[in-house]
């Protein structure tokens, strides 16, 4: 179990400023969904959080370790990254991608545990079938399930998802999403997850952040920052947000003006 | 009192679940066999390098037998137990037997750094050729011919100057790819500008040559294994044996950059860090090959791609895979340069791409969807 603490950080390339001072608090076994519109800083905050970017200025703490001090090994070894898509110039087999999760703890050779931890990891998922598949001829759905098993097989307290649904179907997003909701409730793993279904994250978030130009406009439960009011002021769309069993469920209306 | 029922359930839950295990264990035991294909694989390929080698020293004006072969190489390996002499053993030692492994170390040499280069610059067309470190050594040689310039005199000149100028012309890429966060794009960029340079500079010592300095030139652009023998035989052991075993330590690590930096740097790797040790050390090896062999630009471009369509991308695999390849490749091509015509010897390079590419071409067309070993 892992408390992840954001303090003050600042990014940005040369004098485009992406993110600036943010700071949150993230429980541990909890799901944060990130949204805000393109370019409000979101998947860099992620990458942040992982040393694929380093932060200008400020401070990220994956429990009493500040990310400033840890070596990429450790960093890998405590939170795992998911990533959009994941294209290869040559390719590889199903059972070869999920074992590259099994690298920060292994020598220089995998050893006998490490693939009995990929075969768990693909049964469990039900996707043992696809093991000697090559991963580039697989189907989007099923290639962004492979991207989280390699991210359990790394057995990390953290997992960070970049937009793990945008190019899916509406049952493979489901999918994608229930395996993603039992990985917090079963491994207690804090999950931080970009996307930009709201829908998707009210209804799997534990707590949203929303972003809008590199700042925090509302976090807190879906409730709470799924408003009208809200999606007007990060997005420039009117929308009517209904509540069933205190889920917030977004109809988005019309653009209000220019795009942010 | 019987349960049939209770007896009955149990055994359809038996089933069930031995169906399941079943094929969970299909899975698995498809797993294996598709490891040990590769594994089989590799081994097929080493048996046919022991049949090659004997099978080529037989070749030649002199008639051996490849049992003879194998006695004079027991005899020279284990003296006392296999007295062989004549001239045979001459012929076979010191002139046949050097040049064959000439071949398998240097064929193997470029497959393995030519599986390196691609993987680490993320490139299929990244070869040893295509980063200028062969343009390099060949300006090395070009200086030595028409300035006799050189690190080392006497017969070194030649290797020395090619040596010197091929990590001269990787040092030049990995630092100019420093500065700019060693990324695989700044790689090759400069690279290719590299390879521009000293193609230039090497085509101006050209056109002011003379006859006999351009020979010289042309010779050892051809590409050609008879600069080896056994004096620097033990040179190339040395290296191979400390350069091998560093890129393949970085097997697991090169699998992972093949899929992206970002990837690669969320699993823990410092993707720039193992981007330039793993050009180094393999610059360092194909600098030490090609200074002796010349310019043979086919083997550490094509044998990574033979080796990934037979047995796929994992470099656990991929790295024996290649070099096997690299090696039987160099190794026929030779052979067959040196007997083709009676009179004339056909220099290594010319046939290496003339035999390679139809076989090449082969495996591109007939390629599956999989691997086809």
């Amino acid at each position: 179990m892992v408390k992840i603490k954001i303090k003050d950080i600042c990014f940005g390339y040369s004098s485009t400023r992406i993110l600036d001072n943010l700071s949150i608090d993230i429980d541990s076994s909890s799901f944060l969904s990130i949204v805000g519109p393109n370019g409000a800083g979101k998947s860099t905050l992620l990458k942040c959080m992982n040393q694929i970017l380093f932060p200008d200025s400020g401070d990220i703490h994956l429990g009493e370790c500040n990310l400033r001090k840890m070596k990429r090994m450790e960093v890998a070894r405590n939170c795992a990254y998911v990533p959009q898509s994941s294209k290869r110039v040559f390719p590889t087999t199903v059972f070869d991608t999920v074992l590259m999760g099994r690298r920060p703890h292994m020598g220089w050779l995998e050893s006998e545990d490490d693939k009995e931890k990929v075969w768990q990891v693909l049964e469990e998922m039900g996707i043992d079938d696809l093991a000697l598949c090559n991963f580039d001829e697989l189907s989007g759905g099923q290639q962004q399930k492979i991207l989280v098993a390699r991210a359990l097989v790394q057995d990390t307290g953290v997992i960070l998802l970049d937009e793990p649904t945008s190019d899916l179907d509406p049952w493979h997003q489901l999918d994608v999403m229930e395996s993603v909701k039992r990985l917090v409730h079963d491994r207690e793993v804090t999950v931080l997850m970009v996307v930009h279904d709201l829908n998707i994250a009210s209804k799997y978030s534990d707590r949203i952040l929303m972003l809008k130009e590199g700042k925090i406009v509302a976090a807190g439960e879906p409730s709470s920052v799924m408003t009208a009011e809200n999606l007007a002021n990060v997005y420039g769309v009117e929308s009517h947000v209904y509540n069933y069993n205190n889920i917030p469920y977004i109809v988005l209306l019309r653009q209000l003006g220019a795009v942010c | 009192m019987p349960n049939y029922f209770k007896k009955k359930k149990d055994d359809k839950e038996m089933t069930a679940i031995e169906i399941q295990g079943n094929s969970q264990s299909s899975y698995r035991a498809d797993y294996q066999s598709y490891i040990g294909r590769k594994m089989f694989f590799i081994f097929v390929m080493i048996v046919l390098i022991v049949l090659l080698v004997a099978f080529i020293v037989t070749i030649g004006p002199l008639n051996i037998s490849v049992l003879d072969v194998y006695r004079i190489i027991l005899s020279r390996l284990f003296p006392g137990y296999f007295a062989v002499e004549g001239l045979p053993v001459q012929v076979v030692w010191n002139i046949r037997i050097p040049r064959i492994v000439a071949g398998i170390m240097a064929g193997s040499g470029m497959g393995i750094c030519g599986c390196v280069m691609q993987a680490v610059l993320k490139n299929p067309l990244a070869s040893p050729f295509t980063l200028g470190i062969s343009a390099g050594a060949g300006f090395g040689v070009a200086v030595a011919a028409v300035l006799g310039i050189g690190v080392i005199g006497g017969p070194y000149l030649l290797v020395g100057n090619a040596f010197l100028f091929a990590m001269l012309c990787s040092f030049i890429i990995i630092a100019l790819a420093s500065f700019k966060g060693a990324t695989s794009e700044t790689m090759i960029l400069a690279g290719i500008a590299i390879n521009y340079l000293f193609g230039s500079l090497s085509d101006l010592f050209r056109y002011f040559a003379t006859d006999q300095q351009l020979r010289v030139m042309v010779d050892w652009g051809m590409g050609d294994l008879s600069a080896f023998s056994w004096q620097n035989f033990l040179l190339l052991l040395v290296l191979f044996a400390i350069c091998v075993p560093l890129l393949y330590l970085k097997a697991n690590d090169l699998n992972i950059m093949a899929v992206g930096d970002e990837n690669a740097k969320s699993l823990g790797i410092d993707t720039n860090r193992v981007r330039m040790y793993s050009m180094l050390v393999a610059s360092l090896l194909i600098a030490t090959i090609v200074c002796f062999t010349g310019t043979i630009a086919f083997i550490g471009l094509v044998a990574p791609h033979m080796a990934r369509m037979m047995i796929g991308s994992d470099h656990k695999y991929l790295f024996p895979a290649s070099g096997l390849l690299g090696a039987i490749t160099l190794m026929s091509a030779d052979a067959v340069g040196m007997n083709l015509l009676e009179s004339v010897m056909i220099p290594t390079g010319i046939m290496t791409s003339m035999l390679g590419v139809p076989f090449f071409l082969y495996l591109i067309l007939k390629r599956k969807r999989r691997e086809f070993w």
